[in-house]
C-alpha cells in the first residue's frame, strides 16, 4: 500500500550459526526486556514520524485551500474548510508537544512507557485524521497520484501499526494508569467512605 | 513556508542540526519522493546524503565517532525527515533503535565492534521480532536458538523486517530453552537477543 522504497522483508534462518559473543550484552535471558527498552525509544520515533507526516499534510492543505476557488472565492474562506484547517493545526501542535515531552522523559532516564505509549497513540491517530482531512480538502485531486497527499494517505496507516499497534499502546497506557490510580479494593475500600463523606457534605449545604 | 510547531529549550547545536536536515529534506527528498514511491525504488542517493550529514551517528557516543545527541534531537530529526517522505524515516529508525540497544545493553566488545561503523552508516541495522504468526504477542516467539559449544544455532522464520535486505546487521529475538525449572513457565524470561551480521542484499547467505 505505502511505505514504498524501503525494503520490508522476511528472513528465514536454517541452522544459522552465531557465536555466543553476539548475544546482546551476553545476557541470554534478558532479550525480551532489552528489546522492549529499544521499542520504547522506537515508539517516540514513530510518534515523531507521524508528526512529520501530519505537518506536511497540513502544509499541503493550507496551501491548496488558498489557491483553489469555489463559489467565487478561495475555499479557505469558506468556514467549512477554515474549521478543518483549524482542527488540523491544533492536532499537529498537540501531537508535536506530546512527542517532545515523551522524548525528554526518556532522555531523563526512568520509566517512560506511559508517555511513549500516549505520544505514539495520539500522534499516529491525529496523523491519520490530519492526512484524511488534507485529502478531502484537495477534492478529486487528492485522490490522484499527481498530488503528494495521495502518497501521505497510503503512508500514514503504517504508523498506526508499527512499533506496537494503537491497541497495544492503549493496553500499556491503561495498565500504567490503573497502577498509578490504584484503589485498595473495589468493595469497602477507601472509595466507599469517600462517597459517603461527599454525600454528607452535600446534604449539609441544603437548607 | 513557516513552521507550525516550535520546540522550546533547544541548544544551538540542535537548532543547527535541524536547520541542516530541513534544508536537505526540502532540496533532496520532497522533489524526488513521488517518483521513488511510484517506482518503489530504494533511495540510494538520499541515504548517501544522510550519511554525509551524520544522521546515522546522531545519538552514538562521541567515543565511537557519533555526535552523542539525546533522543529528543533524534526524534526531531525523524519528524523533519518524515515530513519529506515517511519511508526515509524508516531507514534510520531501525538503525537508531539497534544503536541504542548496543549502546545501552551491549558489552564493551560489542560497542567497539559495531558502533564506529554504525556512526558512519557503513553498518546499517535492522530489527527483527515479528514472525508470520505473531506480532503484538512478542513473548510467543517460536524462532529457536540452541546452544552448541561456543555458538548458538538458530532456526525459524521472521517477518516484516524494515531494511531487512539493505541492512548488514540484524538485531533478532529468538527463544532459548529455559536454564532452570523456575524459568520454564515464564515466556518472557527465555528470550535471547542476537546481533547477526550478514551481507546486505536479498537471497541466501551464510552469516558473517
Amino acid at each position: 500500500m505505502g511505505y514504498k522504497g524501503v525494503d520490508t522483508t522476511e528472513l528465514i534462518l536454517e541452522d544459522c550459526r552465531v557465536p555466543a559473543g553476539r548475544v546482546l550484552g551476553e545476557r541470554p535471558g534478558q532479550g525480551f526486556y532489552q528489546m522492549m527498552d529499544g521499542i520504547e525509544v522506537g515508539r517516540v520515533n514513530v510518534a515523531a514520524r507521524a508528526c512529520g507526516v501530519a505537518h506536511r499534510a497540513f502544509e499541503l492543505a493550507i496551501g491548496y485551500a488558498q489557491q483553489r476557488q469555489a463559489f467565487g472565492k478561495p475555499i479557505a474562506q469558506h468556514q467549512a474548510i477554515e474549521f478543518k484547517l483549524a482542527e488540523m493545526g491544533t492536532k499537529v501542535v498537540a501531537a508535536h508537544q506530546m512527542m517532545v515531552m515523551s522524548a525528554r522523559r526518556k532522555d531523563e532516564g526512568g520509566q517512560s512507557d506511559l508517555e511513549a505509549g500516549m505520544a505514539k497513540y495520539l500522534a499516529s491517530e491525529y496523523g491519520k485524521e490530519v492526512v484524511e482531512d488534507a485529502l478531502r480538502i484537495h477534492g478529486g485531486y487528492g485522490y490522484s497520484q499527481e498530488y503528494e497527499i495521495e502518497r501521505l494517505y497510503r503512508d500514514v496507516p503504517m504508523l498506526l501499526i508499527g512499533e506496537g499497534t494503537a491497541e497495544i499502546q492503549k493496553m500499556i497506557i491503561g495498565r500504567r494508569l490503573l497502577e498509578r490510580f490504584a484503589v485498595a479494593s473495589a468493595r469497602g475500600g477507601p472509595l466507599f467512605p469517600l462517597c459517603l463523606n461527599f454525600r454528607l457534605r452535600h446534604s449539609r449545604r441544603r437548607p | 513556508m513557516p513552521r507550525l510547531t516550535e520546540t522550546d529549550g533547544l541548544t544551538d547545536l540542535q537548532r543547527d542540526i535541524l536547520g541542516a536536515v530541513r534544508e536537505f529534506v526540502d532540496a533532496e527528498i520532497i522533489p524526488v519522493a513521488g517518483d521513488l514511491d511510484r517506482t518503489d525504488t530504494y533511495p540510494d542517493q538520499i541515504v548517501a546524503g544522510l550519511r554525509e550529514l551524520g544522521v546515522f551517528g546522531l545519538t552514538i557516543d562521541p567515543e565511537y565517532g557519533g555526535l552523542g545527541e539525546p533522543l529528543l534531537t533524534y526524534a526531531l530529526v525523524a519528524e523533519e525527515i518524515a515530513r519529506g517522505w515517511m519511508s526515509i524515516s524508516g531507514i534510520i529508525n531501525t538503525h537508531f533503535i539497534v544503536a541504542y540497544l548496543i549502546s545501552r545493553h551491549g558489552t564493551a566488545e560489542q560497542r567497539a565492534a559495531f558502533l564506529p561503523e554504525m556512526a558512519t552508516g557503513e553498518i546499517r541495522a535492522a530489527l527483527s521480532m515479528s514472525e508470520p504468526g505473531l506480532g503484538s504477542d512478542v513473548a510467543a516467539i517460536r524462532t529457536a536458538a540452541r546452544r552448541d559449544g561456543d555458538d548458538y544455532v538458530i532456526s525459524g522464520q521472521k517477518m516484516w523486517i524494515t531494511n531487512g535486505a539493505s541492512a548488514n546487521l540484524v538485531a533478532l529475538l529468538a527463544r532459548t530453552p529455559a536454564e532452570n525449572e523456575q524459568d520454564a513457565g515464564r515466556a518472557h524470561r527465555n528470550l535471547i537477543a542476537f546481533l547477526i551480521e550478514k551481507p546486505s542484499g536479498f537471497g541466501q547467505t551464510g552469516p558473517g
